[in-house]
């Protein structure tokens, strides 16, 4: 009998063309969403009416454009997502066999071109932890100080209000900016969270007006910790699904951080909302960012989507700034700044 | 009782149709030509089967152990079944299954239902036509010419994470089919979409999934090294492996239990095929009773791979594994569920929480022996310095408790693994 092994094809042939094939590329939207032009020419005009009049418009034309904007990146994300998920059921096979890189060989790899990495193949949590934001930041800063700005990448103030903003290397208050007000997920909801239901409002205020006592911050430690032994053991008999554990994991590590930053020296500050950038598009919130020595916190449990929103319009804005100052082609790589390149 | 003309068309009408049926329903669109091993169709609590120069029934699956050689009943297609226990190619393709069909409109009509097929040409002249149908696809393959010849694999698996047990319709494994030109041209279509391979150089391989729905064609310039024929220690390997299949369904008594206790053997291979056999008859608790074996860690770490894939092969499979788990194998709903988690996968995002690893090595001591194996054949994967610490899931306590030790120096705790040693 010859046997005629089709797996061998499939594996030789996609190992190195399927990855190309599978890993998908933020594709290329040309153009802009231009403002246009409103300004008015001609007798007889009421400036004040005219211009409250066109400001409605613009506001108007611009919430359009966000929300075209939106289900574009929606759109986008679903198609993304049936590829993403194809390509990761494809993987299983070769995980199968010991085949794939490990996950600390990708890590390796990761170290080399990755600002072009993290901008054509992110995977969700280098976008939700701010990584891909705090990668491109510099580039985006350096393309507009070198005069390459493409046209303005509307970003919608709703967005930007969910990205947690710290300074540089720093945690953020991010998810205890609702007064210390906490959604907490079921894996953590019990005896210690309804404590920590009372203490980290009281921390909150404590730190907005700069009277932060240790005797506090040491009783929330406290419970944070019991929870988290509380949650440990749960898992290890069983009594939580490993999903469910993992995401209360995360949720309790951003927490984590969040209750650290409340003891840093610009916690006040953050939490009066100096680091709530104003920003209607990507050029503001790179501007705001970078003016004021700023870094993208990872994302608080539910405004994953901002950070994904905020990423594509980044990856748009750097594709239109490149390809506008004439040295890059499209779907070509992105060029790494000298800053990336070091490390 | 008088019968008028309008009455009498009537009747012969409905005969008609009924004799059309009948012979439609019963007719053989397939011969089974050659049997590598076993062929074998279900049946009322036992399998049925199929030997050589038999007529393949219509409608019925026949799974291969491990492999068949058909032809359609009109001599213009040749088709052979096959699987790779062998493990010559890097995928792990287990069993082989394919469902005759009867189709006037066609040369031959199936479904492959798990493996690897090949189809052939074999009129003297002209096209051949085959509807295939896999997953919930059904492609019209032309063989243009004369030994004209399409290797089709189909393979299914799901996505890293926890199943979803709502309803089977959302418990849908990822399935990928693959054609690949073997020799001369032929053209695959859907009813969207119409290809042109051929052997290579040229457009030679087409591939589908059941998500995107849209297929890839990828271009070879020769033919990979895994399609070259085998040599001459693989064809005794899979002959072996045939032979093992072959003395199985001799045996008198259920074939099911016949191939438990071979999941038992004395041979590490005999007991590797009667993994996969077990897998491949529906046998999940006889898969399941292998990972709770003391003795062999070949066997379970085979099982593993045997589950997942059965886990692929169709929509509500993690739904059946939950329900045997807690209703017959004293697992909770919780310990049930994060099994099939474990054995779909940790998803690519969770690998960058060090509590994932942190997790696996504890579960090197978890009190289910499934559980601890999958640890094990996780932690292996993801980081594969650690291959060389000594661990067995079946071990006592004791034993287990010093691998975590090692795992834990490796991987210390809240942290994430380190960066491969250089080679």
């Amino acid at each position: 009998m010859t046997r005629l092994l089709i797996v061998g094809f499939v594996v030789a042939s996609l190992s190195s063309a399927a990855h190309a094939q599978y890993y998908p590329r933020n594709p290329y939207y040309p153009g802009g969403y231009g403002y246009g032009s409103v300004y008015p020419n001609g007798p007889g005009y009421n400036a004040g009416a005219y211009l409250q009049g066109s400001a409605s418009v613009m506001q108007a034309s611009g919430e359009v454009m966000v929300q075209q904007e939106q289900a574009r990146v929606t759109r986008e994300q679903a198609n993304q997502a049936k590829i993403d998920t194809k390509r990761k059921a494809f993987d299983e096979m070769l995980y199968e066999k010991a085949n794939t890189p490990s996950y600390v060989e990708e890590l390796t790899r990761e170290q080399a071109n990755i600002l072009t990495r993290l901008m054509n193949f992110p995977v969700k949590s280098e976008i939700t932890d701010g990584k891909t934001l705090n990668v491109m930041l510099p580039f985006v800063a350096d393309l507009s100080s070198r005069g390459s700005m493409g046209p303005p990448v509307p970003i919608s103030q709703s967005m930007v209000n969910q990205l947690n903003i710290a300074s540089s290397g720093a945690s953020s208050v991010g998810m205890l900016r609702d007064g210390g007000q906490v959604d907490w997920p079921l894996g953590l909801q019990g005896k210690n969270q309804k404590s920590l239901d009372k203490l980290l409002p009281q921390a909150y205020n404590a730190a907005a007006s700069g009277k932060l006592t240790p005797k506090l911050m040491k009783e929330i430690r406290t419970e944070m910790k019991t929870m988290r032994e509380t949650l440990r053991k749960q898992c290890q008999n069983d009594e939580i699904e490993t999903s469910s554990y993992l995401q209360a994991v995360e949720y309790y590590n951003a927490l984590e951080l969040s209750i650290n930053a409340l003891e840093r020296p610009d916690a006040k500050k953050q939490l009066a909302g100096a680091y709530s950038p104003r920003a209607r598009n990507v050029q503001e919130l790179v501007d705001f960012m970078s003016d004021n020595g700023l870094k993208f916190a990872p994302a608080t449990p539910g405004s994953e989507n901002a950070y994904q929103v905020t990423h594509d319009a980044f990856v748009r804005y750097a594709r239109n700034a490149q390809s506008s100052a004439g040295f890059a082609s499209l779907n070509m790589p992105m060029q790494e700044p000298p800053e990336n390149k070091k490390k | 009782m008088h019968i008028n003309d309008s009455q009498w068309r009537s009747l012969a009408l409905v005969v008609a149709l009924w004799a059309a049926f009948t012979f439609s329903a019963h007719a053989q669109s397939a011969k089974c030509v050659a049997v590598h091993g076993a062929l074998l169709m279900p049946a009322k609590a036992k399998w049925d089967q199929l030997t050589a120069n038999a007529n393949a029934p219509n409608d019925r699956l026949i799974v291969a152990l491990f492999g068949g050689e058909f032809q359609s009943q009109n001599g213009a297609v040749d088709v052979k079944l096959l699987a790779d226990v062998g493990q010559r190619g890097p995928f792990p393709v287990l069993e082989a299954a394919v469902t005759f069909h009867a189709n006037d409109k066609a040369d031959l009509a199936l479904t492959l239902e798990r493996g690897i097929l090949v189809l052939v040409n074999t009129k003297k002249s002209g096209a051949a036509h085959v509807q295939v149908r896999a997953s919930d696809e059904t492609f019209e393959v032309v063989l243009s010419e004369p030994k004209a010849k399409v290797a089709i694999e189909i393979y299914g698996r799901h996505v890293a994470g926890p199943p979803n047990l709502k309803s089977a319709r959302e418990d849908r494994p990822i399935v990928n089919v693959a054609f690949f030109a073997l020799a001369g041209e032929a053209v695959i279509s859907t009813d969207k979409h119409a290809t042109r391979l051929q052997a290579p150089p040229g457009p030679t391989l087409y591939i589908w999934d059941n998500l995107t729905r849209t297929p890839d064609v990828h271009r070879f310039e020769t033919l990979p090294d895994s399609l070259k024929p085998l040599t001459p220690e693989e064809r005794q390997l899979v002959e072996k492996i045939a032979g093992f299949a072959k003395t199985w369904s001799a045996k008198n008594g259920p074939l099911v239990d016949t191939i438990r206790d071979a999941t038992a053997s004395k041979d590490p291979l005999e007991r590797k095929a009667a993994v996969v056999a077990a897998g491949a008859l529906d046998d999940l608790p006889g898969l399941l009773a292998v990972l709770n074996d003391q003795v062999h860690a070949d066997a379970r770490d085979m099982a593993i791979l045997a589950i997942r894939h059965w886990l692929g092969r169709a929509p509500g499979k993690s739904i059946e594994m939950h329900k045997h788990l807690t209703t017959t194998s004293g697992y909770t709903p919780t310990q049930a569920k994060n099994l099939i988690h474990l054995f779909n996968g940790i998803e690519r995002d969770k690998l960058r929480q060090p509590e994932t690893f942190d997790l696996l090595i504890q579960a090197l001591n978890h009190a289910k022996m499934p559980a601890r194996e999958l640890a094990r054949w996780h932690l292996v994967r993801l980081v594969p310095d650690g291959k060389d610490i000594q661990y067995d899931a079946a071990a006592p306590e004791p034993a287990r408790l010093q691998a975590i030790e090692a795992w834990r120096r490796l991987i210390p705790e809240g942290q994430l693994p380190p960066l491969p040693k250089k080679k």
